[in-house]
């Protein structure tokens, strides 16, 4: 079953490259028949990667949280997830090579810390904590997709300033639809990761007996919800948008990518996975 | 039974001769007329700005398309069309042009999407005037269908392809909805008056408009629906608009880098979209370092202009291959036409000798045996017919070997003294 699954992973990859290379091929050429193909491509991408994902959580009897390969499984399919719904929705066909660039990027990862043998503490087979590690991770899809159409937005306003027609004048949508999609991305990934929070400070001290609130992922989770609130409540007050809003949910996003790597680097933590 | 037609467009003639040819909708009813009585059956009118032509079927085979020619002088008796001022066109030829013209891969500016709704018109005007027969009923469906095809399946009418358009579409990349934008435009001459009523298809909401002489701006907001605000007071309202188009005739800068600053500062921070389409220019170039405007000039929108322009021109092969495609599907059912009286004469001779000889044996059967011998002698009939009426049905379909085609047809009428039949 395990070299079953490790070909599924595999397979994966293969289709979710050639999904991006159909959205990249889209992107950069003017051609219908692309239209068609990479939809077709990206709803089988997600069929497969569900399937792959339900097959997984069966063969292990838990939710694929525990580890890194299970997580990155997890986000990459998230993020294909997400786009596919917000095409769907909006009819905006033109980001699609952006994001989906975060979907493989995960997948490839996933590929590379491909593991099936190991302990999983029974901690993490409590229904709660396996919501809190799905919530925290929805929410850092949704800040990537945030990132994602920020990045978009500043490239289009460039070019837009900067009067130059190329293809990303063409193919983007326009910059009022970008920051929307960039602040409702990071707002949904806000909530959730309060959720994940509110889940985890309730449930992490009883599991976890070297629980410390001065745990560097908690902290630094913590700095990460504190930006976005900050930026949120900044939003409320109605004199945030534009440029400014973007530039904010970007040193936002590279404040949560920094937390990350830098929270993974202290030894000790209660709160790490296999 | 053919196809003939004429064309006196951008490409044959100056806009002189375009204009002086131009008929309106008496004209094309006089020259209808013109037409039935003396050299079409059936037939079709298009005039344009850019394009008079005539098609039709000519009631005989000596008829040509300096015919229709002289048929135009008629209803123009004043103006002077030499041989080089018009295209001559025959069947094929004849109907790929209506094609290429009803998908404006002909057009001055290609992919011209106006021109469908002209070339169906016009076929709207022959059927009320009694000159849409069979062919040209088939011919308009033939011609609506690919131009709808071109649209949908290619690019060829995408993108801007003027300078007041190609500034909708860049204010298109920045606001999402301009229904709850405000909009100023700075002069009522013709890009002025073109760039308003764009903004106003758009559904922009408050559309200003303001120029040096105030008669022509209110008549302008008028037509747009918007309202007029004079030259002296608008820079004291610059705050409130979104969106600045100018295009006047000043020699001068009649907006300078300080009047934006000042009005971003009252915006606070809100971006404001300025599009000088003026020549010489509106606006100090120098805007366009103020972080939230978005300036472009003339010669920046020029740059989509002529993009697009290039991208519809790399996308008239696929539309000329859509054109053979419907073509060929028009010419198979056309080439048929004259195949198919033989064929019914064919098959009604045999009918009658099988009827005849029938009839000569009734007599000897009861009813029960004569109706097998019916059913047996009619499917003999079909049997022996079907190989030579499907072969010739075949030769003419395909519209490659149509001649040989019209000679077996001619054969079978001699053999079997069809046309004695026909008489």
């Amino acid at each position: 079953m395990n070299q079953t699954l490790n070909i599924l992973n595999f397979s994966l990859l293969g289709i979710y490259f050639i999904t991006f290379y159909s959205y990249f091929l889209d992107f950069k050429r003017d051609d219908v028949k692309f239209f068609v193909v990479k939809r077709v491509l990206l709803f089988l991408s997600i069929i497969l990667s569900l399937a792959f994902l339900i097959l997984l959580a069966v063969e292990l009897g838990h939710l694929p949280v525990t580890n890194k390969f299970e997580i990155f499984s997890l986000i990459s399919f998230s993020v294909i997830f997400t786009y596919f719904l917000l095409e769907l929705l909006t009819d905006i066909r033109g980001t699609g090579f952006f994001v989906l660039g975060i979907g493989l990027f995960f997948q490839i990862l996933s590929v590379i810390f491909f593991k099936m043998e190991y302990q999983v503490p029974d901690t993490l087979r409590n229904f709660p904590l396996s919501s809190h590690v799905v919530t925290a991770i929805l929410s850092y899809t949704g800040f990537s997709i945030s990132g994602a159409y920020g990045i978009m937005y500043i490239i289009l306003f460039k070019k837009l300033k900067q009067s130059r027609f190329d293809i990303f004048f063409r193919k983007l949508p326009n910059l009022e639809i970008l920051e929307k999609l960039a602040f409702v991305s990071a707002l949904i990934g806000f909530v959730l990761l309060s959720f994940s929070i509110i889940v985890g400070f309730i449930w992490l001290p009883r599991i976890f007996s070297d629980f410390s609130y001065f745990d560097p992922k908690l902290v630094s989770t913590l700095i990460v919800w504190l930006f976005y609130g900050v930026t949120f409540f900044k939003k409320s007050l109605g004199n945030l948008y534009g440029k400014k809003l973007i530039y904010l949910l970007l040193a936002n996003f590279m404040i949560a990518v920094v937390a990350v790597i830098v929270s993974g680097l202290f030894p000790g933590s209660f709160h790490t996975f296999g | 039974m053919n196809i003939i037609g004429l064309s006196v467009n951008h490409n044959t003639c100056d806009l002189n001769l375009r204009e002086a040819v131009y008929l309106n909708d008496e004209d094309k009813e006089k020259l209808i007329n013109h037409l039935k009585d003396n050299l079409l059956t059936e037939g079709l009118i298009i005039s344009t700005c850019n394009r008079t032509e005539v098609y039709g079927i000519a009631v005989s085979d000596d008829i040509t398309p300096h015919d229709l020619r002289n048929a135009l002088l008629f209803v123009k008796p004043e103006i002077e069309l030499k041989e080089e001022n018009y295209l001559p066109f025959f069947l094929c030829s004849a109907v790929k042009h209506l094609l290429d013209v009803a998908t404006g891969i002909d057009s001055l500016i290609v992919g011209d999407n106006q021109i469908l709704g002209q070339v169906k018109d016009a076929f709207l005007f022959s059927e009320k005037n009694g000159f849409l027969k069979s062919i040209f009923h088939r011919l308009q469906l033939v011609t609506l269908k690919t131009g709808k095809r071109a649209i949908v399946e290619t690019m060829i009418g995408q993108g801007a392809v003027s300078i007041s358009y190609a500034a909708i579409k860049v204010i298109g990349k920045i606001f999402n909805n301009l229904e709850s934008k405000k909009a100023l435009v700075i002069g009522a001459g013709e890009t002025g008056e073109l760039a308003a009523i764009h903004l106003h298809d758009k559904n922009v909401e408050g559309l200003t408009i303001t120029n040096r002489t105030a008669e022509k701006g209110e008549e302008l907001a008028k037509k747009v629906g918007g309202k007029f605000i004079s030259l002296n007071e608008f820079k004291y309202e610059l705050h409130n608009f979104d969106i600045v188009i100018s295009a006047t005739s000043a020699s001068d800068y009649i907006l300078h880098f300080e009047d934006f600053k000042k009005a971003l500062k009252k915006r606070r921070g809100n971006p404001v979209v300025v599009m000088d389409i003026a020549i010489p220019r509106d606006i100090e170039p120098s805007v366009q370092n103020i972080d939230g405007v978005f300036y472009h000039d003339i010669d920046s929108l020029k740059v989509i202009v002529e993009q697009n322009l290039e991208m519809r021109k790399q996308e008239v092969p696929k539309v000329k291959s859509i054109i053979e495609e419907e073509a060929a599907s028009f010419f198979a059912w056309y080439n048929t036409l004259e195949i198919l009286p033989t064929i019914k004469l064919f098959r009604e001779f045999f009918e009658e000798i099988r009827e005849d000889e029938i009839n000569k044996i009734s007599h000897k059967f009861d009813e029960h045996q004569l109706e097998k011998i019916d059913q047996m002698t009619k499917r003999l009939i079909g049997r022996v017919l079907h190989n030579p009426t499907f072969h010739l049905r075949s030769l003419s379909e395909n519209g490659v070997d149509y001649e040989k085609a019209a000679e077996y047809s001619q054969i079978i009428r001699e053999l079997f003294k069809l046309e004695d039949k026909e008489e």
